[in-house]
């Protein structure tokens, strides 16, 4: 299955290749995404999530608000488009 | 998403709970005012010796009762007479009055255990002495004890339950005892359990840390593991094993020449802002030599003078703040176990 990742406010889309976060990833691409513990601990990674679903790869402390994803313990489970 | 913040304070403290209210050397029979979690209690010994916890305040102009005198093995107030026996009941009234109903104080239910005195800070009825924290290994005569001590600390305890999760914090502030090069940058494991949080890791094939380097029984460099661990709601376990290179690891038995030592550390809040911290350590070996024990007394006494600097700056520091604070990966265990605990104070 070929997953892209849609970076909205960066307007570029990627298709994803194996990394081991989507905060891993946007970085790889240049893309600019805050973050601070990258262990699902802080909340600083937070971002709303647009279209599409993610897969927890690390338990976070506290799950987000609905319709916002920690970028630091998430990879795509279906394409998706981050406001980023 | 609501987030405990590592500067925010507990809204309070885990009542339901066995807390270290003082050594056993500590009370004898006279009467002592000691504060903990906030409440003020008087302590003292019964003619059999047996420790008792009164609140310390009659309930008639709240005197504290550690102003009055021991009657045998009852508590006279200083002001009036109001006289409690240790369960708190009154057992006289002054004027030849009869005694009113209302004339009680709590009695807290206390334990002694490992040269300690616990005490039950919430309802009577829940306290079970079962629940004191074990301690492996005591009065095994293979094992050596050193009985340690106790300091007080200008911090919430809450930054000194960070520390003791927090592994990595030996490679900056004990650099001259317990820390060596690979406690900067190994990643350890966080293990949530039902009665506390384990944050452990290996370090393969490092030069054992100055502290530990005299008492080990092979040469060369070491296995060693780190196991930190605090117990809801304030109780560590540290954990040091060192093993020769090579044999280390959680799968394998440990190695006939393997250092242990178990630091048992209790915290006791005093206030928000200050916390007394008992600690002794149990080590598999040199059970009787005195020497040994003396040098992990004054030892583990620096060390944790360290982390006093340390705890006592962060806790002004977070009171403080100018800008904010960031939590880094390695607060992961820390900030697991402070929001179950504020889960478990919220649920009282
Ligand atoms: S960077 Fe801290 S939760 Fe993602
Ligand atoms: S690195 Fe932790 S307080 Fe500065
Ligand atoms: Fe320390």
């Amino acid at each position: 299955m070929n997953l892209t990742v849609t970076f909205k406010r960066s307007g570029r889309t990627v298709a994803w290749t194996e990394a081991e976060s989507l905060l891993a990833f946007a970085e790889h691409n240049g893309v600019d995404a805050p973050f601070s513990c990258g262990a699902g601990v802080c909340g600083t990674c937070a971002a709303a999530l647009l279209a599409g679903d993610v897969t927890y790869v690390e338990d976070p402390l506290y799950l987000p608000d609905p319709g916002v994803v920690l970028l630091c313990c998430t990879t795509p489970k279906t394409s998706v488009v981050l406001d980023l | 998403m609501t987030r405990i913040e590592s500067g925010s304070e507990s809204p309070a403290f885990l009542k339901n709970a066995w807390y270290v209210a003082a050594w056993d050397n500590e009370i004898g029979h006279a009467l002592t005012a000691v504060t903990l979690l906030n409440e003020s209690i008087v302590m003292y010994r019964d003619s059999a010796g047996k420790a008792v916890a009164l609140e310390n305040a009659c309930p008639h102009r709240k005197l504290p009762l550690s102003m009055g005198r021991l009657k045998g093995d009852d508590v006279e107030c200083g002001y009036h007479g109001l006289t409690f026996n240790p369960q708190g009941a009154c057992t006289r009234a002054p004027g030849g009055q009869r005694i009113p109903k209302a004339a009680c104080v709590h009695s807290y239910p206390v334990e002694e255990r490992y040269g300690l005195i616990w005490i039950w800070m919430g309802e009577a009825a829940k306290a079970d002495p079962s629940k004191i924290m074990n301690v492996d290994h005591w009065g095994d005569p293979a094992w050596g004890l050193n009985r340690g001590d106790a300091m007080t600390v200008e911090a919430n305890y809450l930054y000194i339950t960070d520390n003791l999760l927090d592994p990595s914090h030996v490679a900056w502030v004990h650099q001259t005892s317990f820390g060596n090069a690979a406690c900067a940058d190994s990643v350890p494991d966080m293990t949530a359990a039902d009665n506390g949080v384990i944050v452990s890791r290996w370090m393969r094939d490092t030069e054992p840390a100055p502290f530990y380097q005299p008492f080990l029984k092979f040469q060369g460099n070491c296995d060693r593991k780190q196991h930190y661990e605090v117990r809801y709601p304030s109780h560590a376990i540290i954990k040091a094993i060192f093993v020769p290179a090579g044999t280390g690891g959680d799968d394998k038995p440990l190695h006939k020449d393997v250092f242990l030592m178990d630091s048992y550390n209790f915290l006791t809040p005093i206030t928000e802002n200050l916390t007394r911290y008992y600690w002794f350590q149990m080590r598999n070996f040199a059970p009787n030599d005195r020497a040994v024990s003396a040098a992990f007394a004054t030892s583990v006494r620096t060390a944790f003078e360290e982390d006093k600097t340390i705890l006592q700056a962060v806790h002004r520091g977070m009171n403080n703040k100018k800008s904010g604070n960031i939590d880094l990966k390695i607060d992961k265990g820390p900030l697991h176990f402070r929001k179950r605990l504020a889960q478990m104070i919220a649920a009282e």
